[in-house]
């Protein structure tokens, strides 16, 4: 679809995250295409004239099928299109018009942060993005180099970090071994364990530098395999308390034995433990993420900077 | 860096720890006491056999003609004099056996054993030692005698043990085996 949009807007375009970032006859206008709904959207941040009766008259002349909406500056026009390779043709039809009227009509580009009239750059701030002026990004990037000064003054406390990391395990710890007593397999709970482990890391610890990073995946790691053993042991105390005087805690000691002679014991192990560490490397993206909002400097990135 | 240092200390040991609770706490043999004797069947005269059973020391073992205790196994440096000879070891089994018939009943000597590598097929045994054991013990009607049985075995033999107990009846039919856990 690029090489095609391209025959209008020449290199003047950019791509991230399914959605198109163009700069025409001096709007700047986003085109993102919905595979739910089948509609393509051309947003463009103006302000002018609420009323886009006339608007809605033109478009509907290309296509009765095409809206457009005006609401806080936010100009959106939608178009049913059911395939993604059919938006070139469609938006190559339209842009010259649109943008003419616009014009025309005295609608101005505005920043998408002040909705001032000022030249805009294409940015992302925290991975949203959008085009915003200069002064909005030095604004936001002055306050972001604050706030992490701020985050970076904040003394971490490792040991009560570390219990708190424990604590925010012990959730999903009781929810895996619910789903066990349920027959569901948990699996998916390394997910909460690993957001617990996290949380509850930077709660106690105020914050959460590299070795709050490690500490806390470390320790929800080692719950993940804990609460895996659990549901060995349980299913393994389920299948013999019948047969043997044992407790959750022989079939516990019990699981190496069942690991080297019963093949079906050792096959459901290894697939819950390869879900289980599957989920919970998904899950570390938690603390990564909580680690990034304290050394992260790169928030606010240019994205029109090659 | 010395924070990082102790950061890195600290995590080392709980790795170090983490590795030796989990998942590979033990390699031995369960050894779990059982309910009853499983894997039994019943003939049409009534016996059950083919069966197995677990228990501690202490808990009581009701067979065909008696029912027996094991008070103590322990591993002992010698027993009457007789010291172990090199590379073996002494294990010592006190049993009581109380005669449950109304007829005298016998015990031989090689009516137990001593099992190990119970997570095996082939398992390894021995017999009590000749000299120390007597060859035969005579139990009469409802009477209860306590006997000592010695073995000596390989030094490097790990527990979980056992000492076993096979039924077997006089016209050769195998019964149940009995297994008293030495953990």
């Amino acid at each position: 679809m690029g090489k095609k949009l391209a025959k209008k807007l020449g290199d003047n375009y950019k791509y991230y995250y399914g959605a198109y970032y163009t700069k025409y006859n001096g709007y700047d206008i986003i085109i993102k295409y919905d595979y739910t709904s089948l509609l393509y959207n051309l947003t463009l941040n103006v302000k002018g004239n609420e009323n886009i009766d006339k608007l809605n008259k033109m478009l509907s002349k290309k296509d009765e099928f095409m809206v457009a909406k005006y609401k806080n500056n936010l100009l959106t026009i939608t178009e049913a299109c059911d395939h993604s390779r059919d938006i070139p043709k469609l938006i190559n039809n339209l842009l010259d018009d649109l943008t003419k009227y616009l014009k025309d009509n005295n609608y101005k580009n505005i920043c998408k942060l002040c909705e001032k009239e000022e030249k805009t750059t294409l940015v992302s701030i925290d991975d949203n993005i959008n085009y915003v002026c200069d002064k909005c990004v030095k604004n936001i990037e002055k306050k972001y180099a604050k706030e992490l000064e701020d985050r970076r003054k904040i003394k971490e406390n490792i040991p009560l970090g570390i219990i708190g990391s424990i604590i925010g395990c012990i959730p999903g710890l009781i929810m895996w071994f619910l789903l066990s007593y349920l027959m569901i397999n948990p699996s998916v709970i390394a997910l909460i364990i690993m957001f617990g482990s996290a949380y509850f890391y930077r709660y106690m610890a105020k914050s959460m530098k590299l070795p709050g990073l490690i500490i806390s995946i470390l320790i929800g790691f080692i719950f993940v395999l804990f609460a895996n053993e659990l549901t060995n042991a349980y299913s393994l105390y389920n299948e013999y308390i019948n047969q043997y005087n044992i407790n959750i805690l022989d079939t516990y000691k019990a699981i190496p034995y069942y690991l080297q002679t019963n093949d079906i014991f050792r096959h459901t192990y290894n697939q819950n433990l390869l879900l289980s560490i599957m989920f919970f490397i998904f899950g570390s993206f938690t603390n990564i993420g909580i680690f990034r909002s304290y050394i992260a400097t790169n928030k606010v990135k240019n994205l029109e900077v090659k | 860096m010395k924070k990082l240092n102790k950061t890195i200390l600290l995590l080392s040991t709980l790795v170090l720890l983490s590795g030796c609770a989990l998942p590979f706490q033990s390699k031995n043999y369960p050894a779990w006491t059982t309910k009853g004797i499983l894997e039994s069947y019943t003939l049409s005269d009534g016996t059950s056999i083919d069966g197995w059973m677990g228990v501690n020391v202490g808990d009581k073992v009701s067979t065909k003609w008696y029912d027996f205790t094991a008070n103590t196994i322990e591993e002992v440096d010698s027993y009457q004099e007789y010291k172990a000879s090199d590379n073996k070891k002494l294990i010592h089994v006190s049993i009581t056996i109380t005669n449950t018939l109304e007829k005298d009943v016998r015990i031989d000597d090689e009516d137990f054993a001593l099992v190990w590598d119970l997570d095996k097929e082939d398992r390894s045994y021995v017999y009590p030692v000749k000299d120390k054991t007597p060859k035969e013990t005579s139990i009469k009607a409802k009477e209860t005698k306590t006997i000592d049985l010695i073995f000596e075995l390989d030094k490097n033999a790990k527990k979980p043990m056992a000492v076993y107990y096979y039924e077997q009846y006089e016209d050769g039919q195998k019964g149940n085996k009995y297994y008293i856990y030495y953990k």
